[in-house]
């Protein structure tokens, strides 16, 4: 046996006062009393020097040197010394979303800390560990040390996550931190929710689960999408799963932007996952929270209809994906600026488009007096000086600081698309009828998108620092595109890219996963850094932690910044800022965009543990010398019961 | 102060309240047990040759044929014995204890004066240790009223039965004896009222005592020190030897009640604390009733 704090010992002096001050001679009061007849009395029948009361101060003494030592030892934290050699060890403790789930005596995350700290505090002396918390990127809280208050100040200091598990990185991680040395042992606190068999031929891993099977109703999946080709239209992808053995009936309930919107009774079979799609009409967007409500798993129902009337027997074990949240974008508007010499076609597909406001010139606008923050069409009439903005170029007919018009080719054939550009995208050229296409030459070399067999343009883009070009040489006048679906197409996937909105964001990701968003054009004001290199935005979780995050902007190929976070653990909305002031962070804007994380992963809806490839019976025995409480548990607990002792003692004294 | 200056005007109103309840029944309107020339037919007894033939009753010897000679209650003088306890215990805490045994005995004193009868005071302690002789008439009442503001409670022990004996060889003539004390006799008080009751006195007993015996409220350790002997009892009080206290406590008030109930004597216990004026009538008013 050893002591940790060996200089607590020095605490025995205090026994020295004790005893001095116990021996001092106890000086009664002195009563007077009319008579003692009475007291007489009452000591003929027992004398009032008893046994007990003859040794009741030396064993008070004796009661309170024991309390002392024992207080002083325990301080001391002596450990005992085992034969078996000492051994490293990495404790995994699982933070993933299932870890939230409810067990009969608490969050199972509780007891797989409360297990871990049972653990450290048994560890013998010398005994180097680790902690390290794994959801889906798993993190070291805590390196390799023996000092045993970091290792419990670590496990205090780790935060439940809705992120989807992946302990097979975690055990990795532990496996390089015990490097080469075969005295090191891996042991991992989980509920078992995950495929374990990953998890096999690690002689050195220990799983120890920690939960029980539970039945749960989650969403696993939430997503607002607009229709690429109808922005106007959106619609709402629910998926529902029923991770039990049981029915399940459970009300799902959506709101956007905080009104309720419906309301849909759900009856689930047993390990049954759906989904339901709700469709919404309408350019404005907004946030859709889905909620299950009400549920109510069924054991003695057989069927949908039963499980309706059946009673309840069991509760919903984890809360965290009972709701899920979306965010809607609005549809986009555009301000677009026709320049054209009169062409019906081009102008109704543009005014056909609602989200457009359009303005029509039929000449070139004098001086270069271009509208700013618009998208310019040319169709056949072209500046000498191409304007600084982003640029639709149809069929042009005069030559520009750009290109120079050279020729005409008659009947071109068609042959190759770029089909993964977003300009180009569902843009076929094969059967439409192109009669003439102008030859152009380029002072920059462009990005052809579509070309004839011969290499010829027909659609191509000319990056520039001062707005992209999209150019479409066609005759227009002379070819039937314009009546063609594809024309429509071209235009829209043209418009959006040079709107700058080419990439499709999803409205919800999954938790633990990182985000890059395009934050919402407007937001020019001063960078928050002084440093112009590094601009910073503000992130709110949806518990209301503030946090800061960077911000990079593209000025080559898009004016707008991206914000980029890092793993997000919570599952709700988040906020970005980047227009909040660093003095009062606790404001942010309404301009904030949206960020809606969701837990969304069905591994981490079922509830059930999975077959362990190493039992809890070999982690029990790995574990036998360590898990036991510490000595100065049992130390402290032995005072206790002294001080009860003396505390009787003393009371003897007043109630017989 | 003992004796307030109202004392004499409270003293008189209870005499008239003691003469309005008791009419008939105290003191000097009392026949005594003495036979001889009263008025009151007794009873008979046997004729003896020599006796006054006066008293022979003739009636009964015309009928019958017996020798009876007829016998009369002598009216007599009540005297009345007031017994106060002078003993340290008597002085326990705030000596009110005292105060009223000595207000009690200028009170019984004051009303039998009024109603012309003998009273004498005795301070009784391990024996005798003053008396007030034997005197009657109401201007006696302040030569009492002195006698008992000059008595201390200083005597170290209590022998209530060494003080009977002493009152007793001084051949007193019988009468009514008024015991105020607390009885906190380690020999007990039995034998001492017996030869009382022997020698033919009619007893109340007046039983004192401070809220503090009764309830002596001590817990923890203690040095009990008995006020007469100065004997000191080392000790830890638990509340079970409390309860253990008061159990004896109320068993000696209840010996001392049954054993007046026994011989129909007057028996009033009291606590020091309680009202002069009221102990007075309540105690005359169950003399009345009993």
């Amino acid at each position: 046996m050893t002591v940790l704090v060996p200089t607590a010992l020095a605490l025995l002096v205090i026994a020295l006062p004790i005893t001095v001050l116990y021996i001092l001679k106890l000086r009664m009061r002195q009563v007077h009393v009319s008579s003692d007849l009475f007291w007489q009395q009452i000591f003929q029948a027992r004398p009032p020097r008893s046994f007990w009361n003859r040794f009741r101060h030396p064993l008070s003494w004796l009661t309170q040197i024991l309390i002392l030592l024992t207080i002083v030892v325990a301080a001391a934290d002596p450990r005992w010394l085992s034969g078996v050699p000492q051994r490293n060890l990495v404790i995994i403790l699982d933070t993933s979303a299932s870890m939230q789930a409810r067990e009969a005596s608490g969050p199972r995350l509780t007891l797989a800390a409360n297990h871990a700290r049972q653990i450290i505090n048994g560890l013998p002396p010398g005994t180097q560990a680790a902690i390290i918390a794994a959801d889906q990127h798993p993190e070291v809280v805590c390196g390799m040390t023996d000092h045993i208050p970091d290792l419990l100040r670590a496990i205090s200091r780790i935060q439940p996550s809705a992120a989807r598990g992946r302990p097979a990185l975690a055990v990795t991680a532990a496996s390089e931190m015990l490097g080469n040395t075969s005295s090191g042992s891996i042991l991992l606190l989980t509920d078992g929710c995950f495929d374990q068999s990953v998890l096999k031929n690690r002689p050195e891993l220990t799983i120890k689960s920690v939960a029980v099977e539970l039945p749960n109703v989650g969403i696993t999946g939430c997503q607002a999408l607009r229709n690429p080709d109808d922005p106007l239209s959106a619609e709402l992808l629910v998926s529902i799963s029923n991770a039990s053995p049981f029915f399940a009936v459970a009300s799902l309930e959506l709101r956007l932007s905080g009104k309720l919107s419906n309301v849909t009774r759900l009856t689930l079979a047993p390990g049954e996952n759906t989904s339901r799609s709700f469709p919404r009409i309408g350019p404005v967007g907004g946030i859709w929270q889905a909620q299950l409500k009400d549920i109510r798993f069924t054991a003695q129902a057989t069927s949908a209809e039963t499980a309706q009337l059946a009673t309840p027997g069991f509760a919903d074990a984890l809360e965290l994906d009972n709701s899920a949240v979306a965010v809607l974008p609005d549809a986009p508007r555009k301000k677009v600026l026709l320049v054209s010499p009169g062409n019906l076609f081009v102008q109704k597909v543009l005014e056909a488009d609602p989200l457009i406001e359009l303005s029509v010139l039929q000449q070139l606008p004098a001086d270069n007096n271009w509208p700013r923050n618009s998208i310019v069409i040319l169709h056949e009439l072209v500046p000498p000086q191409l304007p600084s903005l982003p640029l639709l170029v149809l069929d042009p007919r005069s030559n520009c600081d750009a290109w120079n018009l050279r020729s005409t080719r008659e009947n071109p054939l068609p042959a190759q698309t770029v089909t993964t550009h977003p300009v180009t995208r569902n843009f076929r050229l094969d059967d439409v009828l192109i009669p003439a296409v102008s030859e152009l030459e380029f002072n920059t070399s462009p990005q052809i998108l579509a070309a004839t067999e011969d290499g010829l343009p027909l659609c191509s883009l000319l990056p520039r620092s001062n707005g992209p070009v999209v150019i479409v040489p066609l005759q227009l006048i002379q070819s039937d595109l314009a009546f063609r679906t594809v024309f429509p197409i071209l235009i829209s996937n043209s418009l959006n890219w040079l709107a700058g909105r080419t990439e499709s964001v999803p409205s919800a990701i999954q938790a633990g996963q990182r985000s890059m968003l395009l934050l919402p054009p407007g937001s020019s004001q001063p960078p928050i850094s002084s440093v112009p290199t590094q601009q910073l935005a503000l992130l709110r979780s949806p518990s209301g932690i503030i946090s800061r995050i960077p911000v990079i902007t593209d000025r080559e190929t898009n004016p707008s910044r991206t914000a980029v976070t890092g793993p997000l653990r919570e599952a709700g909305l988040w906020l970005v800022d980047a227009t909040a002031t660093p003095a009062d962070p606790q404001q942010i804007s309404d301009r904030a965009a949206h960020i809606a994380v969701n837990v969304a992963a069905p591994e981490e809806t079922d509830l059930r543990p999975r077959k362990s490839p190493q039992s809890d019976t070999e982690s029990a025995t790995v574990f036998t010398a360590s898990a036991g409480r510490p000595p100065w548990y049992w130390l402290c607990i032995t005072a206790v019961l002294l001080l009860t002792c003396e505390w009787f003692l003393c009371q003897r004294r007043w109630i017989s | 102060m003992l004796f307030p200056p109202d004392f004499l005007t409270r003293l008189e109103y209870l005499s008239i309240m003691s003469k309005r309840v008791f009419r008939g029944q105290l003191l000097a309107q009392r026949r005594t047990r003495q036979t001889g020339s009263g008025i009151e037919f007794s009873d008979h007894r046997e004729y003896g040759p020599g006796e006054d033939l006066r008293y022979l009753d003739w009636n009964i010897y015309a009928r019958h044929g017996d020798l009876l000679i007829r016998r009369f209650q002598e009216e007599q003088d009540l005297h009345l014995w007031l017994l106060l306890d002078c003993s340290r215990s008597m002085h326990f805490a705030d000596g009110r204890k005292f105060h009223l045994a000595r207000q009690l005995t200028a009170a019984l004193a004051w009303i039998a004066l009024a109603d012309l009868d003998r009273i004498s005071a005795l301070a009784c302690a391990a024996g005798v240790v003053e008396q007030f002789p034997l005197t009657r008439g109401r201007e006696r009442i302040l030569p009492l009223m002195q006698f008992l503001e000059t008595l201390e409670a200083r005597q170290p022990e209590t022998s209530l039965l060494e003080s009977v004996r002493q009152f007793l060889h001084r051949r007193p003539r019988p009468g009514i004896a008024v015991i105020l004390s607390d009885l906190l006799d380690p020999a007990g008080f039995e034998t001492a009222l017996d030869q009382l009751r022997f020698s033919g006195f009619d007893l109340h007993i007046i039983q004192l005592h401070h809220p503090q015996d009764a309830e002596p409220g001590l817990l923890g350790d203690a040095e009990l020190v008995d006020l007469e002997s100065g004997r000191v009892l080392q000790t830890t009080i638990t509340e079970h030897m409390l309860n253990e206290y008061r159990r004896l406590f109320r068993l000696h008030q209840e010996s001392v009640r049954n054993y007046c109930a026994r011989w129909n004597f007057g028996c009033t216990q009291s606590s020091s604390q309680a009202e002069f004026d009221s102990l007075v009538m309540t105690m005359m008013k169950r003399s009345a009733t009993s």
